[in-house]
């Protein structure tokens, strides 16, 4: 039997446990999921600020949590949903892919099509935004073959299967990675471009708050937007923000492919063919874990309230749990990890800020270095929105 | 906690004429605010209803020295009307 665990911020209902409250610090089960939804069938649980989905094998897309901008896509705008409901508008379609920016939604079709839905203030939906504002139902957009989708705060990128990248909505700290005639960065693109001077083939995106990342066939990773927090693993206090992807440096993954990437609001995880993982950006609410230098034997037997010693680290660092590393779920400023073998002992461990208890142990106070979190069976999901979590776990 | 979270210009902030209120979204899934009054009172820290964070707000005081004034004549008229 496969159950749905969620925990953290829950003040829009974005947790779909049937209620709003300021916060739930355990992981707490989803009991009352439509009749159409079967737990074990869930392969993805994706929120943005205070909505979720859960995409399931079956192709199909249910939405909770804020819908001030119908961003859930159930069709109404206003009232939060705190239920998951199948969201409206996509009958017929296999869906593969959702992401979710602060306000907005976006997914994918195994078909190739991208559909959008939810806050087009600052043309985040690649429509223009004074003749759709918002929109509570999914809209299809003027793309094919696309195969990966992605959102930030505000903007959107998604990558095309002969390996382009196409960017719209906010642009102001070079997200979208483009500049207009005179050379300016581009401030709001309200439909999607494609990307000039993109080297290599692109496989995927990933979006920061304003950063943007590909994943290239050559298993390297590009870069541009915001570098506040030297997410584009280039020290800030030489570069702000970058307008046009840069690559990064190959050797900061030990030489190896990068096989797969996440973003946090400020942070990024990469993971490396050999099962390494690489994380760097902010650090200040423990997002990055402890680092090499302040590793184990840092003098201190407590797990959990050793302050970060700086608010950054540009440079990746490789995080080490003791254990094979599957894959990593970024929320804002926390994350969560999927440990272990593909079998029953796969586990959680999380860290990162835990205010409104993101990080499920219980407590609000912030964890530098990961903790396991209990579960009552093999973990088999993990899921995150910028201040809560979630994780589909196979009961014993 | 007293250190900002965070810097963000004003015009990075949604404005919400209703409330005469600026917003921006907060990573716990709330929205840092701050009102145009606040602001023509020099304020420069925007917080969040359901969490500890706190930004600061790049703005040029200047661009609302004149809201003051308005806001002390609006009233007024209000009144006159009110009597009316």
């Amino acid at each position: 039997m496969t159950a749905l665990y969620a925990w953290g911020a829950n003040s829009h209902g974005q947790l779909g446990l049937g209620f709003v409250s300021e916060q739930v610090t355990l992981p707490t089960r989803v009991e009352d999921l439509p009749d159409n939804i079967s737990e074990a069938s869930i392969r993805l649980a994706v929120g943005g600020g205070g909505h979720t989905f859960l995409l399931t094998a079956q192709g199909r897309i249910f939405g909770a949590g804020w819908n001030n901008n119908g961003q859930v896509g159930d069709g109404t705008h206003g009232r939060s949903v705190p239920g998951f409901q199948l969201i409206r508008g996509l009958e017929g379609h296999h869906m593969i892919g959702v992401a979710c920016g602060w306000s907005h939604s976006v997914a994918l079709s195994r078909s190739g099509q991208v559909w959008v839905w939810g806050s087009n203030s600052h043309g985040q939906l690649g429509l223009p935004k004074d003749e759709v504002p918002f929109s509570s139902l999914p809209i299809c957009l003027d793309l094919t073959n696309v195969v990966s989708v992605a959102a930030g705060l505000r903007h959107t990128a998604v990558a095309t299967r002969d390996g382009r990248a196409y960017t719209w909505g906010q642009g102001h700290r070079g997200q979208l990675g483009h500049i207009d005639s005179e050379g300016q960065v581009v401030k709001l693109q309200p439909i999607p471009r494609v990307m000039d001077h993109i080297e290599g083939k692109v496989l995927s995106v990933a979006c920061g708050q304003n950063t943007t990342y590909a994943l290239t066939a050559e298993g390297h990773v590009l870069a541009w937007g915001d570098n506040k927090w030297g997410q584009l693993a280039h020290d800030p206090r030489n570069v702000a923000y970058f307008t046009c992807p840069l690559t990064i440096p190959h050797n900061y993954f030990g030489g190896e492919r990068v096989t797969w990437l996440r973003a946090g609001w400020t942070h990024c995880v990469a993971g490396v063919a050999s099962g390494a993982v690489y994380i760097w950006g902010r650090a200040d609410y423990g997002q990055l874990g402890p680092s090499e230098d302040e590793g184990e034997d840092s003098g201190s037997d407590t797990t959990t309230n050793e302050v970060p010693a700086m608010r950054f680290r540009y440079i990746p660092n490789c995080l080490n749990l003791n254990k094979r590393i599957q894959v990593i779920a970024c929320g804002s400023e926390h994350n969560l990890a999927l440990i272990g073998g593909a079998g029953e002992d796969a586990s959680l461990f999380t860290w990162g800020w835990n205010e409104h208890g993101n990080c499920g142990n219980g407590t609000t106070v912030n964890i530098n270095r990961p903790v396991k979190v209990t579960l009552p069976g093999s973990l088999r999901v993990i899921g995150a929105g910028s201040g809560h979590s979630f994780a589909l776990v196979k009961l014993f | 906690m007293s250190v900002y979270h965070d810097e963000i210009e004003i015009e990075d902030f949604d404005y919400d004429e209703e409330t005469e209120t600026y917003y921006y979204p907060c990573p716990c899934g709330d929205r840092f605010q701050i009102t145009k009054e606040e602001l023509a009172f020099g304020e420069e820290t925007a917080t969040c209803p359901s969490c500890s964070l706190i930004v600061k707000v790049i703005y040029d005081p200047e661009d609302f020295v004149n809201y003051e004034e308005e806001e002390t004549v609006k009233p007024c008229k209000e009144k006159k009307l009110a009597i009316n």
